[in-house]
């Protein structure tokens, strides 16, 4: 059996304690903040970030384009390795459109080795905790097509419910529908949101006030979620630490799950996203 | 002996001038110790209107029916929603008859009286709808014996409706406990002193009534419909300093807090601004702060109002929208504040109006016809504007017009809040009703004289704690009455607390965490300024 290495991107949120395991690589989109050079995704720091969205700053991204897949790519094949790529959600991003096309070419250059692409329809820790499941069971010596398998198999079951504090910034990045409203920001009314099955952001209801739509999320893992006790749950904030930290809480004492880890929403997702997103992901029996 | 139609016409216009010179005293007989719902203003608003027709030569069929009409879209508040319906039932009755006789009359009043009794859910005795009753009552019974005499036959009708009136206290206990008749029933013994004064050849006349208002405890409040006297224009040519677009939000503020119909462009060399108010002075003093006056505009609307009154109907008809969308909503409320979170809320039309101003049946109709949408949710938010809100709705053909029975802001938000676009209109319906029974409404407002309701004594300036409607607590402080009503808090998850313009942002979040103590561990409270008067404090819970 051949080694193979997991490609993936930084939408995944990931904490380097994971996206530094041998054998990972995450491609980079760019960050561009009004005014400033475009960066890599890792070379942002998030609270300065967040602040200056705050401050009304635009920021836009941009996606991986096929020429940096096949950079990265073809050495890996060269070497005689497989790859597994697992793309953040098409519906958001042309980036995984442009690893599929990346690794078509190179199937044809390279037609011994295996070459595996997944749309996770996922974002941020979402797709960044199939990544950590991935990784895992990579470690504990399951082959390329078991992992593969298992995230197609687990990629609609992976949930992902979110609030933002204000729908600015999806709408201005164009990652939710231009009629998606929400009535009564004056009485602090918040969005509650998912990812659907074809990795599309979608308003599912509203709630009254803040802690309100943070305690949505709770409900509707706590209706949702199977086997919590079992699971790894991970939630990522757009610079709102205690609010994720008060989410984490409840999850804590009223649902017992193994662990919970809680990570910013990086800038790639933030910018669209803006300061205040809540997300919370695990496993469920459906989005 | 008959009557005809330019005699039925002159009666109608004493009746109004009777009204309108007696409506401060019928404001007056309020139960409530609170400047609000004003019954002499409604219904002299609501017979004013016939005014705009300076004379009348037709049949009395005619006049009925074209006064009718009129007096049905001006009709304001309860009282003159019952009003409009008991003309246009005399309308209807006496259609075809060049003249009318006793019998006609007779019949007219009994008409009038079952279209009044029809429009109210649940009749009450002692209210105007008895006064109505017993004259026509009187008139079937004296019509044969008073057929050659018109003049004895009013009159007879007349001492029917005042000793009706007289035991209105005996039949409504909340009268008895301040000693006051009913109020809407005094205003129509006055309408039928107008009328026959009338047919007596002494018509009565128009006095001015201003020098009643300074007299009046109620002040700025019962001064007919106009809330903001003076419509102040401005131009202001920018000094250096404040050159450029968007620098007098400050001024913006101002203007939005100093009164209502606000308009204000910041450009860049120059602000314009319009808004309707009581100090005009402040305006400029406060747009001199920015730069030059360049022109300048003050009017009295109160003067203007006679004016508009006299204005053909044709001259004020409002634009309307074409059909864009399945619903809209039509709100009704008073304070900017609270306006501008209906607007907030997806209300297309807000209507400014509530206690102490009562918006007209044909207000109600502009604000439908404004609206661009085919379904049209209509929130009265204040128990007093409900029927004529329902009688809007009945007037308009070409929409479908639904009625929600708010009887305050809470309930009109909490209705908002559960409406869904995407739903069927029954469904939103269902929703909505069931939003507006569930929501818990509070607020404060302060005694303007003694009294005593349901055994309680009530001083001037004490204030009074209310729960959905009801009195729950007198108290000599606004905290006072606070830790009272918090109780009511228990449980609620999602609180609102409006404070209106007398209210500072300060004692609202002293209140706010006297509240969020009493809620529920996950509860949240939202400080909005209101900028309501009357009422320091509307508080929504749910």
């Amino acid at each position: 059996m051949s080694k193979y290495v997991i490609i993936t991107d930084s939408c995944t949120d990931l904490t380097p304690e994971i996206l530094d395991s041998p054998d990972l690589i995450a491609l980079q989109l760019d960050v561009l903040v009004e005014g400033e050079e475009p960066k890599k995704n890792r070379d942002v720091e998030p609270k300065d970030f967040y602040a200056k969205l705050r401050s009304k700053k635009g920021a836009t991204t941009s996606a991986v384009s096929i020429d940096a897949f096949l950079e990265v790519m073809d050495p890996i094949l060269a070497e005689g390795n497989d790859i597994l790529y697992l793309g953040f959600s098409s519906g958001l991003s042309g980036t995984y459109n442009a690893g599929f096309i990346a690794a078509k070419e190179l199937s044809e250059k390279y037609p011994d080795r295996k070459i595996y692409t997944v749309d996770t329809l996922a974002a941020s820790l979402g797709e960044g905790l199939l990544i950590y499941y991935a990784v895992k069971m990579r470690e504990e010596g399951a082959d390329i097509e078991t992992v593969r398998d298992f995230i197609e198999d687990n990629k609609l079951h992976l949930c992902h419910w979110f609030t933002v504090d204000d729908l600015f910034f999806l709408k201005r990045g164009g990652r939710v529908s231009a009629t998606t409203a929400v009535m009564g920001t004056m009485l602090s009314i918040k969005p509650v949101m998912h990812m659907d099955n074809k990795g599309k952001l979608i308003k599912v209801t509203t709630a009254k006030g803040r802690k309100a739509s943070i305690n949505a999320l709770f409900d509707k893992m706590k209706e949702t979620a199977i086997e919590p006790e079992k699971q790894t749950v991970f939630i990522s904030h757009g610079d709102a630490l205690e609010d994720a930290e008060y989410l984490a809480d409840r999850i804590r004492n009223e649902l017992g799950v193994k662990d919970i880890r809680i990570g910013y929403v990086g800038p790639v997702i933030g910018a669209h996203s803006g300061p205040g997103t809540i997300a919370l992901f695990f496993l469920g029996t459906e989005r | 002996m008959v009557i005809s139609g330019q005699t039925f016409f002159t009666m109608m216009i004493s009746a109004a001038n009777a009204l309108d010179n007696d409506k401060v005293v019928i404001n007056n007989m309020n139960i409530f110790p609170v400047p609000d719902g004003d019954t002499g203003i409604n219904m002299s608003l609501t017979m004013s209107a016939i005014k705009i027709l300076s004379r009348f030569d037709g049949t009395i069929a005619d006049c009925a029916e074209k006064a009718s009409g009129i007096i049905l879209r001006a009709a304001r508040g309860n009282s003159g929603a019952i009003l409009s319906l008991f003309f246009r039932g005399m309308s209807k009755s006496m259609k075809g008859l060049e003249f009318a006789g006793s019998h006609d009359l007779a019949a007219a009043f009994r008409r009038g009286t079952t279209e009044a009794y029809k429009a109210v859910m649940k009749p009450t005795e002692g209210t105007i709808l008895t006064i109505m009753r017993s004259c026509a009552e009187k008139a079937e019974a004296v019509a044969d014996k008073y057929s050659h005499d018109l003049v004895a036959f009013f009159s007879s009708i007349l001492r029917a409706a005042e000793e009706a009136l007289a035991k209105t206290p005996e039949q409504l206990p909340v009268l008895k406990e301040v000693n006051l008749v009913d109020a809407g029933g005094y205003g129509f013994v006055t309408i039928l002193k107008g009328m026959l004064a009338a047919l007596q050849a002494h018509p009565i006349v128009a006095k001015d009534t201003s020098s009643q208002y300074s007299a009046n405890v109620f002040e700025e409040f019962t001064a007919e419909d106009i809330r903001f006297a003076y419509c102040t224009e401005c131009i202001v040519e920018k000094s250096e300093e404040y050159k450029g677009e968007g620098s007098a939000d400050s001024l913006r503020e101002f203007i939005y807090g100093i009164g209502d119909s606000a308009v204000f462009v910041d450009d860049e060399e120059i602000i314009k601004l319009h808004v309707h108010t009581n100090n005009p002075g402040l305006v400029m003093e406060e747009a001199l702060k920015f730069g030059m006056l360049i022109t300048v505009k003050v009017e009295n609307m109160r003067k203007q109002h006679t004016e508009i009154i006299e204005k053909a109907p044709e001259d004020s008809v409002e634009e309307k929208a074409a059909i864009s969308k399945k619903y809209g909503f039509v709100s009704v409320c008073m304070g900017s504040g609270i306006s501008d979170t209906f607007r907030d809320l997806g209300a297309d039309e807000v209507i400014f109006g509530g206690q102490t101003m009562n918006p007209s049946t044909q207000d109600i109709i502009d604000g439908i016809d404004k609206t661009p949408a085919e379904h049209i949710f209509v929130l009265p938010n204040n128990k007093n504007i409900y029927m004529v809100a329902e009688q809007a709705a009945k007037l308009i053909t070409d929409k479908k017009v639904h009625v929600l029975p708010t009887k305050s802001v809470p309930q009109g938000i909490s209705a908002m809040l559960v409406f869904d676009p995407e739903s069927e209109v029954e469904d939103c319906l269902s929703a909505m009703n069931e939003a507006i029974g569930a929501v818990t409404s509070m607020s404060i407002t302060q005694a303007v004289r003694d009294t005593t309701l349901d055994g309680e004594k009530i001083e001037s300036g004490q204030f009074l704690g209310m729960l959905n409607g009801a009195i729950f607590c007198v108290e000599d402080s606004i905290k006072a009455c606070f830790e009272k009503l918090s109780v009511n808090a228990e449980g609620k998850t999602f609180i609102n607390l409006f404070y209106g313009e007398d209210a500072s942002e300060e004692e609202a979040n002293e209140i706010s965490a006297l509240l969020l103590e009493k809620a529920d561990k996950y509860a949240e409270v939202n400080v909005i300024s209101g900028g309501q008067p009357l009422y320091p404090y509307i508080i929504s819970l749910e």
